[in-house]
């Protein structure tokens, strides 16, 4: 499914500030989206639109072309459309304790599918795969979330909505808290989940650019309640002053920038590190000046 | 959805009716439902409508806070009035149908409502300028005296004390709550009244759940601050009784005193 926001403006308190001034954004279906941008940026805000968790005040929001705040329709159309868009977009919270309620974890973790209306053993079935896919061992079933470490329940947090088989999946700064194994093999888990599924839908929120480079297509750059750039976050790193606004480019990024002030450019497509390397390496065979010193 | 719902709570302020202490609050609120009780005269009631108003003026509050607080009782209210005018015997006025109104009927009625109003605006008053602490304190210091006869007043004053203090935080839980199990497809907007107010049952479980939680965490943060109840406990913030406080508690003890004289007279 295809998501629109148009001119959307929203804030907290009637008369403060916007929040949100006039964000218009399309995500077409199977696209992977970073949105990027300082504290206070606005970003959690965005996406707590997207699932309707939060109403634009001014602007719209499309879902397939369609609006699920309408104020034609009746109040039980409404209510059915958003229904059907928080089952199908699926929200990893910024803080994982603010989206675990359950006693257990494996409750937790099976409270979406439950909503779905799945049959129970779909319901397990899902369960336990979406607890091997994040790496979290059975024994953890019976626990109360709130007994795990801040990593386990970003896991299980996210499995939890792994679980809802979501088509649009959204995540809101995933890695914080997460040691670096954990980090990488949850990059991994997105990646062969968006090999999986093409059709599929990511909007990954992170203040690290190399997560960026590595997972998106297209990045959007806010800054206070604005998008300020966008573009695929290769092009944004190496063109743009991301310290302005509160970001810092991945140091492959910044590698590439300090060798072109020193006379040394080399093309690349993509900024992970071996990709880098390796161009670094072609630059320098054809005899840059970088060579003599 | 749970933003409106905190009501009565303190509003800070450095009015008159702030610094007054909660110790005179406190008495004069239950002088003055021992007035609202014990006389049932409209002068009496208006006698001590006339000190509210006042007061309120006095406490220097945005009037919307005031009626908040009030408009939850409305309905209360309302159902107790016709209750009253169509069920009482007496004097007919009019008949409509089978029903009846008479003049007994409507006095009570009005009675009746403005003695609840009363009670609530001065309660509201209380708890609007009085920052729950003090309120608690105040009440430790008035019963003070059963702590001879070994009720643990200061542990009961305590308890009011962290539930107050955490209602707020209970409305922000619950609307965490529902949020969290929204975003996983809970509904909690279509279908008619009663499907969505059995919707709200999940919500109950995780809050109690996240409560106990909450009050673990709070047993832990005292323990590790050495509190160990109120025997010995001295007090940092001193509780001062001044002119002004006898003053008032005169002002409202001689308005009580006004509505049963009133009364006494036949008013
Ligand atoms: N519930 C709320 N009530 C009032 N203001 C809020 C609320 N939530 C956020 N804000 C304000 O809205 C602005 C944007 O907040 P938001 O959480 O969207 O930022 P963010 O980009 O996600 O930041 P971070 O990177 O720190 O997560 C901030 O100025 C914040 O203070
Ligand atoms: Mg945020």
């Amino acid at each position: 499914m295809s998501l629109q926001l148009e001119e959307v403006f929203f804030r907290y308190e009637d008369q403060g500030p916007w929040v949100l001034e006039g964000i218009s954004l399309e995500i077409p279906r199977g696209s992977t989206l970073g949105i990027a941008g300082g504290t206070g940026s606005g970003k959690t805000t965005l996406l707590m639109h997207l699932n309707g968790l939060l109403l634009p005040q001014k602007g719209r929001l499309l879902v397939d072309g369609e609006d699920p705040h309408d104020p034609h329709l009746s109040r039980q159309k409404r209510a059915a459309r958003r229904r059907w868009l928080r089952r199908h977009v699926g929200l990893v919270f910024q803080y994982p304790e603010n989206q675990l309620f359950e006693e257990t974890v494996e409750k937790d973790i099976a409270f979406g599918p439950k909503n779905l209306g799945l049959p129970e053993a779909e319901i397990q079935a899902r369960v336990e795969r979406s607890m091997a896919a994040l790496g979290l061992s059975f024994d953890l079933k019976g626990r109360s979330p709130f007994q795990l470490s801040g990593g386990q329940m970003r896991r299980v947090a996210v499995a939890g909505v792994l679980a809802m088989e979501p088509e649009v999946l959204v995540l809101d700064e995933p890695t914080a808290g997460l040691d670096p194994l954990g980090r990488q093999e949850l990059l991994q888990l997105l990646l062969t989940w968006k090999k999986d599924h093409p059709l599929r839908t990511i909007i990954y929120v992170s203040h690290r650019m190399d997560e960026m480079a590595l997972l998106a297509e297209r990045l959007v750059v806010i800054h206070r309640g604005k998008i300020v750039a966008q573009g695929p976050p290769a092009r944004l790193f190496l063109q743009e002053d991301l310290f302005r606004w509160g970001l810092e480019p991945p140091p492959t990024a910044q590698l590439l920038l300090g060798l072109k002030t020193r006379g040394l450019e080399a093309q690349v497509d993509r900024l992970d590190p071996r990709e880098v390397a390796l161009a670094i390496a072609r630059a320098r065979q054809k005899g840059a000046p970088c060579g003599k010193a | 959805m749970w933003q409106g719902l905190t009501l009565g709570q303190y509003w800070p302020g450095h009015s008159f009716l702030h610094r007054l202490d909660p110790r005179t609050k406190i008495l004069a609120v239950g002088l003055l439902i021992v007035a609202l009780f014990g006389t049932r005269s409209l002068t009496g009631y208006g006698l001590v409508a006339l000190l509210l108003f006042w007061s309120t003026f006095l406490a220097r509050l945005p009037i919307a806070k005031l009626w908040r607080g009030l408009r939850p009782i409305l309905i209360l209210v309302l159902v107790t009035a016709l209750i009253n005018i169509f069920t009482l015997p007496g004097e007919v006025w009019t008949r409509m149908g089978p029903l009846t109104i008479t003049r007994e009927g409507v006095e009570m009625a009005i009675l009746l409502s403005l003695r609840l109003v009363l009670l609530v605006w001065a309660t509201t008053l209380m708890t609007l300028t009085t920052a729950p602490l003090q309120l608690t304190d105040g009440l430790e210091t008035l019963f003070a005296f059963l702590k001879k006869v070994r009720v643990p007043v200061h542990e009961m004053a305590l308890m009011m004390a962290i539930a107050l203090r955490f209602i707020p935080t209970l409305f922000e839980e619950a609307d965490r709550i529902q949020k969290a199990q929204m975003s996983r497809g809970a509904d909690f907007e279509s279908g008619s009244l009663p499907q969505r107010v059995k919707a709200l049952l999940p919500l109950l479980v995780p809050l109690f759940v996240s409560s106990f939680r909450r009050a673990e965490e709070l047993a832990l943060a005292m323990e590790a601050r050495a509190y160990t109840g109120g025997k010995g406990r001295t007090r940092y913030r001193r509780l001062r009784w001044t002119v002004r406080d006898t003053l008032s508690l005169a002002l409202v003890l001689l308005v009580g005193a006004g509505a049963f004289a009133l009364k006494a007279v036949g008013f």
